[in-house]
């Protein structure tokens, strides 16, 4: 297979072509995959492999939406793996504080705002800005924290409720809780502590 | 959460569950290819292997031919070298004569029935406690040995090694053969 240059993936990033989602998904799995056994300690085929597709969301998310530009001698890959392992650093952080399974009630917390600034620096932190602004960087700043951030059992029930539109009984009996109130509570817990995560953001970020 | 938030919330989960299913779809077709060329690949393999088997199957087949081949002639050759004018001597009174006469002419299945005969025939009833009887009975075997010393040259002559070898054998390893080390020299140039 040919291999794609960095110009060409992205241009086909903020194109949004299907085409290039499947080569660039192609070009870099192996390549992740060995890097990831070799530099992730204790990672399984399983793991590597839904990292890195979390990692190719998250990356083709915040090129698409041109939140994202790739310094001229920086390569494509290296922000990838980068933003992988910055994915498997919380989901590893999120693992110690939460070893049980993800049914459990105890909701992971999100992590700290500032080690997410420290890595990945909100884009506009100008004084002087619109309305229509705000909202453009509030939304930019949500789809960071839930394209990168959010922990299991969050981001199932997220999943379940916005995205395959379950009612609390059917995410209930997929996620193997009690009853429809304890998705209610667990629901209401992620909620609240990602609401806590943004406003912090967007704070930082001179939102509010 | 207020409602301006949430709905922020839910349009990312959304467009990134989407994006997620997208290359979830991706991974498994890739997965799916990769699971064909696996199984391609082995088969493959095992047809490189069942073809290398055949080869060596029938280089075996081949290289055993050859080998029996010149074991046999070897052996045909061995068995025409011996003399079997040497052999006609009967000591306790059978005639050979008939039977090395078929061999050199080539009638085995005549040579192996006059043996046969030969050996149907009931051993003489002689008194082995009296000297005579003992000398006879000496003789007797004497000529039995020479049979089946004749019925091993028959053999190597007909291009038959392993029953030949047999019967060398039997007869090298017999103390009191006539034969012994006629046997014995047949056996080492086998």
């Amino acid at each position: 297979m040919k291999r794609l240059k960095d110009k060409d993936i992205v241009a086909g990033i903020k194109a949004d072509s299907q085409k290039m989602k499947e080569l660039m998904y192609r070009q870099f799995r192996d390549e992740f995959l060995r890097w990831a056994f070799r530099n992730m300690s204790g990672i399984d085929m399983d793991k590597a492999l839904t990292i890195y597709t979390d990692a190719c969301v998250a990356v083709w998310d915040k090129l698409r939406q041109g939140r994202y530009t790739l310094r001229p001698n920086a390569a494509f890959r290296t922000y990838l793996f980068q933003v992988a392992k910055y994915i498997w650093l919380n989901r590893r952080r999120a693992e110690k504080k939460n070893p049980s399974a993800p049914t459990n009630v105890e909701i992971d917390r999100f992590p700290d705002p500032d080690v997410l600034s420290e890595n990945f620096s909100d884009k506009f932190l100008a004084d002087d800005i619109s309305e229509t602004d705000i909202m453009e960087r509030k939304r930019s700043i949500v789809r960071e924290v839930i394209f990168q951030d959010v922990q299991e059992p969050c981001r199932s029930i997220f999943r379940y409720k916005y995205y395959e539109e379950m009612s609390s009984s059917e995410i209930a009996e997929k996620m193997s809780y009690s009853d429809s109130r304890s998705v209610i509570t667990a629901a209401s817990r992620c909620k609240k502590k990602l609401e806590i995560v943004l406003t912090e953001r967007f704070r930082k970020s001179k939102l509010i | 959460m207020r409602d301006e938030m949430e709905e922020m919330v839910a349009e990312a989960v959304r467009d990134k569950e989407a994006l997620r299913d997208e290359f979830a779809a991706i991974e498994s077709g890739l997965q799916r290819i990769r699971k064909v060329h696996k199984v391609r690949k082995v088969r493959k393999v095992r047809r490189i292997v069942y073809l290398c088997v055949s080869v060596a199957a029938v280089a075996c087949v081949v290289v055993g031919i050859f080998v029996r081949r010149t074991s046999v002639g070897d052996c045909r050759t061995l068995g025409n070298g011996v003399v079997l004018a040497d052999l006609t001597i009967a000591r306790g009174g059978m005639d050979f004569q008939p039977i090395t006469d078929a061999i050199d002419e080539g009638r085995y299945e005549d040579a192996d029935r006059m043996m046969a005969e030969l050996r149907n025939i009931p051993a003489p009833d002689y008194n082995p406690e009296t000297e005579e009887g003992s000398y006879r009975l000496a003789l007797y075997k004497a000529d039995m040995q020479t049979l089946d010393y004749l019925q091993a040259v028959s053999l190597m002559r007909q291009g038959r090694p392993a029953k030949a070898r047999r019967l060398l054998k039997a007869i090298a390893s017999d103390s009191s053969s006539f034969w012994k080390d006629s046997a014995s020299g047949l056996l080492e140039r086998m």
